[in-house]
């Protein structure tokens, strides 16, 4: 196995941060390439995270292929990654987008299913859990109210 | 507190009085190092083990109030209990091993007040009151009353403070309740373990979880983005990551990208193959005019009729060779130093 070498990525707001490719392999050749990879959709404080996710799980096995049975299991979350995710929903939402984007598969699966966790089960509770402005108007939530309840009929 | 021990000559155990009753300790304070911070504790190791007759337990105060002034002292001599997850179940007792295996005592050797803390645990453990709740209470000891509605309190301080799914405590303190209303209006004192004010103490502390769950109220905290800063095949994902078709109509309703994304007739489909068989859907197949199956009333329809799938993170397991009721995640393998069975 030859050794990885080690990749600058520069965040959004300018920091460096010189990381071995734990992360899938950036498409780049060996050929010294020393200028810094930007990341301009990252914020270095989520970078941090992300990394320290990825050193965490950097011995993990490659994770099984998509079963479909497991697509709606929330509830396996590894104890140290809720731990982890113990933040505030705004860095929860970032960690989230920057899982996308770096596509890292294993840290997107882990804080979707946070999120879900935090929307199971409650109802109108949801919208200042989430800090969400309720874009419906008076109307169409009315409608909308109105269309569902015939899933409430027993 | 009566000598136990291992026979007759050995110098006997200390014990140590704890909220769900007696439990063996032994001191490691030697042998385990310090830990260097402000907090540097004294660790003892609570053992339980399976040929031992637990005697008294009744609620101590003692412990949980020595464990408030620890906790407000920011304490130096805290306690940490291990417990082996485990019971032994036997049908009898023999004159060597003389034990008892009953709801209660599987209530504190499974260790339920520190299951439901794990996210893998805690809906199952739910489900578990809830069975019991619907079918099982009057065949509950004394014991056994108390540790159920001792875990039970756990579980409502931990919904009303990190807020997560209060539905299925809902649901299970509704059933709790119909059940106790049943139970001390019809049938009264002679079917009920205990005295029947205990009950109506019991009733009325449920009914009080009821109101206070109901008054639950979140704060608005977040300053940062928000559940719709995210892209649309995002939302997309998290969608299809529920198993209960009642989130994804509320979370329907709470924007109008929401409430498009939460109509995907794919989205209901998947939900419906995870829940029900095909021959189930063909009973009660809904078919729109232009010819599509309409997914979405299919599964509600779908669910009034037939059971849907439970799936959880860890799970007790039964051993039949060695008659033990265990925690899926418990390494029996090393304690038996055999092939788990």
């Amino acid at each position: 196995m030859q050794t990885m070498p080690s990749i600058k990525l520069q965040c959004s707001n300018g920091e460096i941060f010189g990381v071995d490719t734990m992360l899938e392999d950036l498409g780049m050749d060996d050929e010294g390439d020393n200028d810094p990879v930007p990341l301009p959709n990252v914020k270095a404080a989520i970078f941090k995270k992300v990394i320290q996710w990825c050193t965490h799980h950097k011995h993990d096995p490659p994770p099984p292929t998509d079963d479909e049975n497991k697509e709606k299991w929330t509830d396996d979350i590894p104890v140290w990654d809720q731990e982890f995710l113990k933040v505030d929903q705004g860095i929860l939402f970032e960690l989230i987008l920057a899982a996308n984007y770096l596509d890292i598969k294993g840290l997107l699966d882990v804080t979707c299913k946070t999120v879900v966790n935090m929307i199971k089960g409650k109802s109108e509770e949801i919208c200042k859990s989430f800090n969400i402005k309720i874009d419906f108007t008076e109307e169409e939530e009315v409608q909308v109210c109105k269309e569902n309840q015939w899933c409430e009929e027993k | 507190m009566p000598f136990l021990g291992q026979d007759w000559r050995s110098p006997g155990w200390s014990w140590i009085k704890t909220e769900d009753g007696w439990k063996r300790c032994e001191s490691w304070s030697r042998d385990l190092e310090r830990e260097n911070n402000p907090r540097a504790l004294t660790r003892s190791v609570i053992l339980n083990s399976d040929d031992e007759e637990i005697f008294s337990n009744e609620e101590q105060e003692y412990t949980s109030k020595k464990r408030k002034k620890d906790h407000f002292r920011n304490d130096t001599n805290a306690q940490c209990f291990y417990r082996e997850k485990w019971i032994y179940v036997h049908k009898e007792s023999t004159r060597e091993r003389h034990g008892y295996c009953t709801l209660g005592e599987a209530f504190n050797r499974l260790d339920f007040s520190s299951a439901i803390q794990d996210i893998r645990r805690f809906t199952y453990v739910v489900k578990l009151l809830q069975l019991i709740a619907k079918s099982q209470l009057t065949s509950l000891s004394g014991v056994a009353q108390k540790n159920y509605f001792n875990v039970l309190d756990k579980i409502v301080q931990k919904v009303l403070d990190d807020h997560q799914n209060p539905r299925l405590i809902k649901d299970l303190l509704q059933d709790l309740s119909s059940t106790l209303c049943i139970l001390l209006r019809g049938v009264g004192k002679s079917v009920l373990v205990g005295n029947i004010n205990i009950w109506v103490c019991r009733l009325e502390t449920v009914l009080r979880w009821q109101q206070q769950l109901q008054d639950l109220r979140v704060t608005k905290v977040n300053d940062g983005l928000t559940l719709s800063d995210l892209p649309l095949h995002m939302l997309n994902n998290i969608l299809y990551r529920f198993s209960d078709g009642w989130d994804i109509v509320t979370l329907g309703q709470v924007t109008p990208t929401l409430s498009m994304l939460s109509e995907d007739r794919r989205l209901w489909k998947k939900l419906c193959q995870y829940h029900f068989a095909e021959k189930q859907f063909c009973r009660h197949l809904i078919v729109s005019e232009k010819g599509h199956v309409e997914w979405k009333l299919m599964y509600f329809a779908l669910q009034k009729h037939y059971p849907p799938r439970e799936q959880y993170g860890d799970t007790l397991h039964f051993c039949r060779h060695c008659s033990i009721l265990f925690w899926k995640d418990c390494r029996l393998a090393l304690l038996f130093k055999v092939p788990p069975c």
